[in-house]
């Protein structure tokens, strides 16, 4: 495992292309755009305004900026650097801006979600879509970047219309059943789309691509509902995390739930391995990870190294005020591994675990158990790799033979705050408050037998 | 007999003034009398007796005690103290010998009243006692009595107490529950309101926006624009297409289309996992049969008529299945007849497995117990067989010394015949064969022998020598008396005799042995030594080995080097030659050539060493 240097970054704003050849970073108003693998500057273009949003075209061809606080979307060209394209959305404002599957096409929302504008760099057409729906997550596209799924509030009731992404043609329109509707998600193979409610109000509804409600799934009444829904990649589950610390997750036969997983703060279970992490003092010898001898300075920071604990293992469990909103229980993160084996998730009255679940054999796997609170974990793009940051120096890697804690090495303490990984699933961006840095996974093939070994994890 | 003494006895007149007291006392109650003289009779005193019926019969008033005596008998229903009168006027004679006989009878009486009165007094103070005890039971149980009755009102306090509780704890369950239900319905009233608030709220809100869009949007505001160095082109190169009818069917046609591709793939995997299944089916079907026609006898014999049909089936089943493909098809009689020959013979091997099942777990059970006390027991048997062999073999080992020692002492004919007789055939055999090799040995030894008595000769002469050396060499010493040169030369003396036993490299002790010559110790005669080296085949030497002894014996060094060798040359040796040397030592008694006499303080060195192998 080697690291870049540390670049300079601000608002956590740095992305890979699509297809792995670039990525893109932002520096205060200028983009810095660099060869993924040699970190060469390629090209740098200079914003208006602090870029508070970016993102690749899917032919990582373009790069939109979103200035939102200018109301100002700045489209930058990758192939003709002189290229450029600037929307202005005036005194409507700008909240969100988002690429069409197609790149061709940036849909902006204006402020109080008034409407959305679709602009095209083909032609000068510009497509209105008025009433979306302020919430959650109110647009989603089919992952073949056919259809648009939108969500909208008419006359107190929710809606969603389904667009035809080629022409931004009305498909579907039809109105759900949902109290205050909170998110859409389309299945990964595009023809089943999941609804769910508002945290008031407990329900799941699935309507197929015609618009026809499949099933509505409902698993209590009364208390705080859902907080985080992910569909397995092979559209074959649908994972719903809820306020009562549980994730329950459907089939998509029947669409009935098929089990349901507690998150207890207490694992006794022999199967189960829970991999804590403990300080250490001296420099680990038989780390999995040697750090790089070129980059590497002084490791001035305590090291980590992960223990498997006894059972049964208690884990530190956050008492949630019950006079705030927004309570920190339940689950709010869960992702699947993209061969579908594997369920990360995080409760987060119980912040610094995430347990892994095998979804072949749907039960608990393992869980790890940090020093401090989960930020954010996210699953390698091609093997099972769950990539995990803290907030601290260290970022934390965990496959099916073991994990790792592996200091971020470098002078000065790098918060890893985000991380994104290399599409190829090689490197991973470690991002922090104002630096990133890359991290190769696999620059040979020794260090990826060591990754398979389970006693490096301890 | 005391009684009448006294009476006979004078009365003494120290006490005469109690006399007339009791005489008075006693005309007056003589029922008293006799419960005092009862009390006194329990106090031995024969002092108070006498005193006492001194003072009731005096001199003066004999005829009088007598005639009372007589009327208080009499009444009593003795037979009255005087003889029969003949006359009125006679005086009444008194009759001694009916005196004495009622004396004899009231001392009788008296005797069995002392003992009844014993009786009774033990039995009174037996049953005070056991009042004493029925008192005390009768107390406490009185007690217990009221405890439990105290404990008894504790309870009904306490259980109605509880009662009390659970009918309040019943009326908050009530209340808790009209709550619930109070708060639910609040709930759901707080809810409708918000909603509707919620729908008002966002209705103006709605209208705000509409307005605001309006105001926003309609102005044509000139600032939202786009500007675009130039337009490029699309992904898929095409034109953008104009809205129309045509392009709305073609969209849902695709949607149509994608939905479908979605179903088929859907149905082409469940369709392949179907046949999947049945594959797996089938294989365990076919594995089934193939498991259970084997024992098909077995279940057959046992099993009622339904498994014998089944069976029956399975075999049927089996023939249609291979001739014909159905698995191709999933109609529905297929389907259930395979599922139902399937189940029927999930079912026969599930009674076989459970079976099989108990049998093992009992096996296993009983087994499993077993062993375990086995071999536990087994390696102490084991142990213990060892420890025994040991002890054996080491008994053996004496008896062959003692018996060696025996025949060196007295090797007769008749007894190393009558041995040899012992032996079992087999050994004779072996004993045979270890003959012809020992006779060749002792050819060998008999050359060697003879050299040695040469050399012995020799020795002698060269002992000569060495003796007026030493006469001389003293001379000298004593001339240059020094201590150090005597330690020195008991170095060497020592070191030659480790030196002789660890290598044999003959030059070396030849050269050695000659220069220590000198120092040898003059009690090791030169019969002695001869002695010795005929007692090599006894040890299991190899033959440089004794070539290296006879080296030693030649230049006769001293006894103590010839003691040490062994001791020090067969730690490598006898581990391998042990048996062997065993048997050489038991076959010993054939040898007879062999002279064991002087032998033994060798045979003791190697029996030394065997001791120590283990």
């Amino acid at each position: 495992m080697n690291f870049s240097e540390v670049f300079k970054l601000s608002s956590l704003l740095c992305k890979f292309s699509p297809d792995g050849k670039y990525l893109a970073s932002c520096v205060q108003y200028r983009l810095v755009v660099r060869d993924a693998s040699t970190l060469q500057i390629l090209q740098l273009y200079t914003c208006l305004d602090q870029i508070q949003h970016l993102e690749w075209s899917a032919d990582s061809l373009f790069i939109l900026c979103a200035l939102y606080k200018r109301g100002l979307v700045q489209v930058w060209s990758l192939e003709q650097p002189e290229w450029h394209c600037k929307i202005d959305e005036g005194s409507a404002g700008l909240v969100a801006s988002c690429w069409g599957p197609d790149g061709r096409h940036i849909l902006n929302t204006t402020e109080f979600h008034l409407r959305i504008t679709v602009w095209s760099l083909c032609t000068k057409s510009v497509s209105y879509i008025k009433y979306p729906k302020a919430c959650q997550q109110g647009i989603t596209f089919t992952r073949d970047g056919r259809y648009l799924a939108l969500a909208e509030r008419r006359d107190c009731r929710d809606y969603v219309s389904i667009f035809v992404c080629s022409d931004w043609q009305l498909l579907r329109h039809f109105d759900t059943d949902t109290q205050d509707l909170a998110g859409i998600e389309w299945a990964p193979n595009g023809c089943v789309l999941a609804v769910w409610d508002s945290c008031l109000e407990y329900k799941v509804l699935l309507y197929s691509l015609d618009g026809r409600l499949l099933s509505a799934f409902c698993a209590y009444e009364w208390s705080l509902g859902i907080k985080a829904v992910a569909w397995s990649p092979s559209s074959q589950f649908l994972a719903i995390g809820s306020y009562d610390g549980k994730v329950r997750i459907l089939n998509h036969v029947t669409w009935k739930m098929i089990t349901e997983f507690g998150h207890p703060a207490t694992v006794n279970n022999p199967k189960i391995v829970v991999y804590k992490e403990a300080e250490k003092s001296p420099p680990l010898g038989h780390l999995a990870f040697p750090p790089p001898r070129a980059v590497a300075g002084p490791l001035t920071s305590s090291e980590s190294k992960y223990e498997i604990a006894s059972m049964p293992v208690s884990l530190q469990t956050l008492k949630p005020a019950a006079d705030r909103a927004n309570p920190r229980i339940g689950v709010g993160a869960l992702a699947f591994s993209p061969d579908n084996y594997f369920l990360a998730t995080r409760n987060d009255s119980i912040p610094n675990a995430v347990w892994i679940w095998d979804i072949r054999k749907l039960r608990l796997l393992a869980v790890l158990e940090q020093l401090c609170a989960v930020r954010a974990f996210q699953w390698g793009p091609q093997q099972p790799r769950l990539a995990i940051c803290t907030g601290g120096s260290k970022v934390y890697l965990w496959s099916p033979a073991g994990c790792v804690s592996v200091q971020v090495p470098g002078e000065g303490d790098f918060q890893v705050l985000s991380l994104c990984w290399h599409p190829s699933g090689d490197s991973l961006a470690l991002l922090s408050k104002d630096h990133f840095c890359l991290c190769f996974l696999e620059m040979e093939e020794g260090v990826h037998t060591a990754f398979g070994q389970r006693g490096d994890c301890t | 007999m005391g009684d009448w003494m006294t009476v006979t006895d004078p009365g003494l007149s120290a006490e005469s003034k109690t006399i007339s007291q009791y005489t008075s006392e006693t005309k007056m109650s003589p029922s008293s009398l006799y419960s005092q003289q009862v009390l006194c009779s329990s106090i031995p005193l024969s002092k108070n007796v006498h005193s006492y019926f001194s003072a009731f019969c005096t001199e003066e008033n004999i005829e009088q005690s007598i005639s009372y005596l007589d009327q208080e008998l009499t009444t009593f229903g003795f037979p009255s103290l005087y003889e029969e009168s003949k006359g009125k006027e006679t005086k009444r004679e008194l009759n001694i010998v009916a005196v004495l006989n009622c004396m004899n009878e009231l001392l009788v009486l008296q005797r069995k009243n002392l003992l009844a009165q014993e009786n009774v007094e033990t039995q009174n103070l037996k049953l005070g006692s056991d009042m004493d005890h029925l008192q005390n039971c009768y107390a406490k149980l009185k007690e217990q009595l009221e405890t439990s009755r105290r404990e008894m009102i504790g309870l009904q306090e306490r259980d109605r107490q509880l009662q009390c509780k659970n009918r309040n704890l019943h009326q908050l369950l009530k209340n808790e529950k009209d709550e619930v239900q109070k708060l639910q319905n609040i709930i759901a009233s707080r809810a409708t309101q918000y909603n509707h608030d919620m729908k008002r709220k966002e209705r103006e809100y709605n209208k705000l926006k509409e307005r605001l869009h309006q105001l926003v949007m309609n102005k044509k505001d000139k600032k939202i624009a786009m500007e675009v160095l130039n337009y490029v082109g699309r992904v898929d190169g095409k034109r953008g297409s104009w809205r129309t009818g045509k392009t709305e069917a073609r969209n849902e046609d695709e949607m149509y289309k994608i939905l479908l591709n979605d179903y088929e793939y859907r149905q082409k995997q469940i369709l392949m996992e179907n046949a999947e299944l049945k594959k797996v089916l089938q294989q365990m079907k076919k594995e089934m049969i193939s498991l259970l026609s084997p024992q098909k006898q077995k279940p057959r014999e046992r099993a009622d008529d339904s498994t014998g049909t089944v069976i029956s089936d399975v075999e049927e089943d089996a023939g249609e299945l291979s001739r014909e493909s159905i698995w191709d098809l999933s109609c529905e009689t297929v389907r259930e007849q395979l599922t139902n020959s399937i189940r029927k013979q999930w079912r026969i091997l599930k009674s076989h497995v459970e079976k099989l099942d108990n049998q093992v777990s009992k096996v296993h059970l009983e087994g499993f117990n077993d062993e375990d006390v086995i071999s536990r027991q087994d390696h102490e048997q084991e142990t213990e067989k060892l420890e025994l062999e040991i002890q054996q073999c080491k008994e053996m080992i004496k008896t062959q010394q003692q018996l060696l020692q025996q025949l060196a002492t007295a090797c007769d004919d008749d007894t190393t015949s009558l041995l040899r007789d012992c032996y079992l055939l087999e050994e004779k055999e072996r004993l045979k064969e270890e003959w012809s090799l020992f006779k060749e040995q002792k050819k060998n030894f008999e050359k060697e022998r003879r050299s040695f008595t040469e050399a012995a000769i020799r020795l002698g002469l060269e002992r000569k020598a060495f003796e007026e050396e030493r006469a001389s060499w003293l001379k000298q010493q004593f001339l240059n008396m020094t201590t150090f040169d005597h330690q020195n030369s008991e170095n060497v003396k020592l070191f030659s005799a480790f030196s002789g036993s660890s290598d044999r490299d003959t030059p070396t002790l030849h050269s050695r042995s000659r220069q220590k010559k000198p120092h040898g110790v003059p009690s090791g005669s030169p019969v002695c030594t001869s002695k010795l080296t005929k007692s090599l085949p006894a040890s299991p030497s190899t033959s440089d080995f004794c070539q290296t002894r006879s080296c030693a014996s030649e230049h006769s060094s001293s006894i103590s080097v010839l003691n040490i060798t062994p001791e020090e040359t067969k730690p490598n040796q006898v581990g391998r030659e042990c048996a062997h040397q065993k048997w050489s030592m038991s076959s010993r008694p054939g040898s007879q050539e062999v002279c064991y006499s002087g032998c033994s303080s060798t045979y003791t060195n190697s029996h030394v060493e065997k001791d120590d192998l283990p």
